[in-house]
C-alpha cells in the first residue's frame, strides 16, 4: 500500500532499488513453482495414456508437465464408469448446501446480530465452542446410530443435512449483520415491515459480500467433503466425487491417468470458483471481528 | 402513556392482555429463537446429541454393532493413560504434529506475506495462486503428492540427484523415521497458503502512517517489521495460533489418506487410532474415550487462550 506520495522528484533510483524487487519477485516465483508443478504433473498426466504417465516423470524431466501423447481416454473412461452421476452428485449436494444451511445460518447470524435476549451469549459460545473442539470421528459414530435411527443411511438426508450447520459461517454472518446501520432497519420497522421482511428486502440486498463469502465457504466445504459421505452414503447412486475418487484408488490402483484426471476435475471446481471470488472471501474471514 | 403509574403485570394472563408486555416478548425472546431454530434443531441433532452420547459411550464397553452394553465407568480412560502405550505414541505424534505447525507454516505465510506486500504489480496473481493449494481437497492432493514422493526415483529424488545432492532416495512415506514430517510437509503444502492470505490482508490494513514514521525514526526493514508489522497482525496471528494448535489434536485426514498411521505406528495419532478401534477394531467404547480427551485437549487450549485474553494479553 502505498502512501500518497510526494510529488516525483526527478531522480535516478539507485540501483538497490531495482535489485529488491526483483529478490522479492523471484523467491516468491519460487513458492508459485512449489505449487504449480505438482498441480501441472497431474494436470500433463491426466491427458496421458496410462502407460506412459510415468515416462518422463521417473526420472523427472520438464517433459513431464506436457502431456505424452495428448489423449482424452481417462476422461472418457472415467466418465464411462459412472463419474459423471458422481460429478451431478457433488453439484446437487454443494448447491443444496449452499441454499438450505446458507439460509439456517444466516437466520442465526441475524439472531445473535441484531436481538437482546437472555442466553445469547452462552448460546453462541456453545454453538460455536463445541464444533471446534469436538472430534468429527468422536461425534461421527454417535451422529451415525442417529442418521440410522431415521433410517437416513444411503440417502440425500443423510448426506445433506449434517453439513448444515457452520460455525464460521454463522460468525461471518453474525458480525456483518451486527454492523449494519440500525436505521435502515428503524424506517423499515416503522413502515410495519416483519422483521422476516427486513431482513429479506432491507438486509439481504445490501449483504452480497457476506453472502459470496458464505456461499464460497459452503460449496467448497461440501464439494471436499469427504469422510461422512463415505459413512452414510457409499451406495453406487448417491457417491461423491472425492469418495469416487478414493474408491478407485482401491479398486483401479494402477490406473493412474484415470485417477488423476478424476482429482482434475475434483480440483478445478474450487480453483475457478475461488480466483475470481477470492477478494470476497478474505475480506469474509478477516472481517470477523479478529482484526 | 401512564407508564409509571402502571403495576407490573404478574400472572399469565395479565402479562397477555399488556401491550408492552407483549410487544417485549416478541422483540426479546419469541422472534430471535424462532430465528435461531432451524439452526439450533440441526446443532443439537448433528453435534450436541452425539457429543453426549459420545461421552456416555466412552464410559461403556460398547464394542460397535452387538447391542450388548455394560457401563464400566472410567475404566476406558484407565486403561487408556496407564495401560495403552500406543497411546503415548500417537499423542507424542500430536504434540511433533503441533510443533510443526505452529513454526514452519507461520514463519512462511509471514515471510511470504511480508514479500507480497511489498510488491505493487502481479500481486494479485501471486496471492491467488498461492492460496490455490488450500481449496484443493484433501484426496485430491494426497492422491497427487502420494505420487511425486514414489520411493522409486519420485520427483524429490530426482532432482536432487540432478543437482548433485545425495540422500534424498528415500521411501519417504514408508519408513518410520520420515513418514509424519512427510506427511506433514503435504499436509503443510495445501495449508500455508491459507496463513498467508489471512496474514497479508491483515498486514493490508495497517495504517500507512506508521509505516512512515517507522522510516523517519530511521528503521530498518526488520525493525519495521518487528514494530510496526508484527503487532498490526498480531490478533490474528494468536488467534491462528490458538486454532492451528486445536487442529493438531484433531489432526486425521491427510494422515489417514496417506498412510493410515503407519509404517508400524510411526505416523499414529489420537485420531487415527481412535478411527481404527471404532470401526476396524469395533471398540467404539474406548475410541470414544480417546474422542473425549482429544476434546478436553482442545478445551484446554481454548480455556488458555481466553485466559491470556482476559489477562489483557490484547489477544
Amino acid at each position: 500500500m502505498n502512501p500518497p506520495s510526494a510529488p516525483a522528484r526527478k531522480q535516478r533510483k539507485p540501483l538497490r532499488a531495482y535489485l529488491q524487487p526483483a529478490f522479492v519477485y523471484a523467491l516468491l516465483l519460487l513458492g508459485v513453482v512449489l505449487v504449480v508443478l505438482p498441480l501441472m504433473w497431474a494436470g500433463a498426466a491426466s491427458f496421458t495414456p496410462n502407460h506412459k504417465v510415468f515416462e518422463f516423470a521417473y526420472p523427472f524431466s520438464w517433459r513431464a508437465l506436457f502431456p505424452v501423447d495428448f489423449t482424452l481416454e481417462a476422461y472418457e473412461n472415467l466418465f464411462a464408469r459412472g463419474f459423471g452421476r458422481a460429478v451431478g452428485n457433488t453439484f446437487f449436494l454443494a448447491i443444496a448446501t449452499v441454499i438450505l444451511g446458507g439460509g439456517a445460518n444466516a437466520l442465526a447470524g441475524f439472531a445473535f446480530g441484531r436481538f437482546e435476549f437472555r442466553g445469547k451469549n452462552f448460546l453462541f459460545l456453545a454453538v460455536i465452542m463445541l464444533t471446534f473442539m469436538v472430534p468429527v470421528d468422536l461425534t461421527a459414530i454417535p451422529r451415525y446410530i442417529l442418521v440410522n435411527t431415521f433410517g437416513w443411511i444411503n440417502t440425500w438426508q443423510g448426506l445433506l443435512i449434517p453439513g448444515l450447520a457452520n460455525s464460521l459461517v454463522i460468525f461471518l454472518f453474525r458480525q456483518f449483520f451486527a454492523e449494519i446501520p440500525q436505521e435502515l432497519i428503524d424506517a423499515a420497522r416503522v413502515d410495519g415491515a416483519s422483521w422476516l421482511r427486513v431482513l429479506i428486502s432491507i438486509i439481504l440486498p445490501i449483504s452480497k459480500p457476506v453472502l459470496v463469502a458464505a456461499s464460497l465457504l459452503m460449496f467448497i466445504s461440501q464439494w471436499n467433503a469427504f469422510f461422512w459421505p463415505l459413512l452414510v452414503a457409499p451406495r453406487k447412486e448417491l457417491r461423491v466425487v472425492q469418495v469416487e475418487i478414493s474408491l478407485a484408488i482401491g479398486q483401479y490402483g494402477t490406473i493412474w491417468n484415470e485417477l488423476l484426471a478424476g482429482s482434475m476435475i475434483a480440483a478445478i471446481v474450487p480453483i475457478l470458483l475461488v480466483i475470481p471470488f477470492q477478494r470476497y472471501y478474505v475480506q469474509a474471514i478477516t472481517g470477523t471481528g479478529l482484526d | 402513556m401512564a407508564v409509571l403509574a402502571q403495576k407490573k403485570p404478574t400472572t399469565i394472563f395479565e402479562k397477555l392482555a399488556d401491550e408492552t408486555w407483549r410487544r417485549k416478548f416478541l422483540r426479546n425472546v419469541l422472534i430471535p429463537w424462532l430465528f435461531i431454530a432451524p439452526l439450533l434443531i440441526i446443532h443439537i441433532f448433528v453435534v450436541a446429541i452425539p457429543a453426549v452420547q459420545g461421552v456416555y459411550m466412552s464410559m461403556t464397553d460398547w464394542g460397535g454393532i452387538n447391542p450388548n452394553v455394560n457401563f464400566i465407568g472410567l475404566e476406558n480412560y484407565h486403561k487408556l493413560l496407564f495401560e495403552d502405550h500406543s497411546f503415548g505414541k500417537s499423542l507424542n505424534n500430536n504434540i511433533n504434529w503441533m510443533l510443526f505447525f505452529l513454526t514452519v507454516p507461520f514463519i512462511l505465510a509471514l515471510f511470504c506475506a511480508t514479500m507480497l506486500s511489498q510488491i505493487k504489480r502481479g500481486g494479485m496473481i501471486y496471492r491467488s495462486i498461492l492460496f490455490i493449494p488450500y481449496v484443493l481437497a484433501s484426496v485430491v492432493t494426497t492422491t497427487i503428492w502420494k505420487n511425486l514422493l514414489n520411493p522409486k526415483d519420485g520427483i524429490l529424488a530426482t532432482t536432487a540427484r540432478a543437482l548433485g545432492i545425495e540422500g534424498f532416495e528415500v521411501a519417504f512415506l514408508g519408513r518410520t523415521d520420515t513418514a509424519l514430517i512427510s506427511i506433514a510437509f503435504i499436509d503443510n503444502w495445501h495449508f500455508w497458503g491459507f496463513l498467508m492470505i489471512l496474514f497479508l490482508a491483515s498486514m493490508q490494513s495497517i495504517p500507512p502512517v506508521l509505516y512512515d514514521a517507522a522510516k523517519i525514526d530511521g528503521a530498518n526493514r526488520w525493525e519495521e517489521f518487528r514494530h510496526v508489522t508484527l503487532p498490526g497482525i498480531r490478533p490474528i496471528v494468536l488467534f491462528m495460533f490458538m486454532m492451528v494448535a486445536i487442529w493438531s489434536f484433531l489432526a486425521f485426514d491427510y494422515i489417514w489418506l496417506i498412510t493410515q498411521g503407519g509404517p508400524g505406528g510411526a505416523s499414529e495419532v489420537i485420531a487415527t487410532q481412535l478411527y481404527k478401534n471404532a470401526f476396524q477394531r469395533f471398540e467404539a467404547g474406548y475410541a470414544a474415550a480417546q474422542g473425549v480427551v482429544i476434546s478436553i485437549f482442545a478445551g484446554f487450549i481454548i480455556l488458555v487462550f481466553v485466559m491470556l485474553r482476559r489477562r489483557g494479553w490484547d489477544i
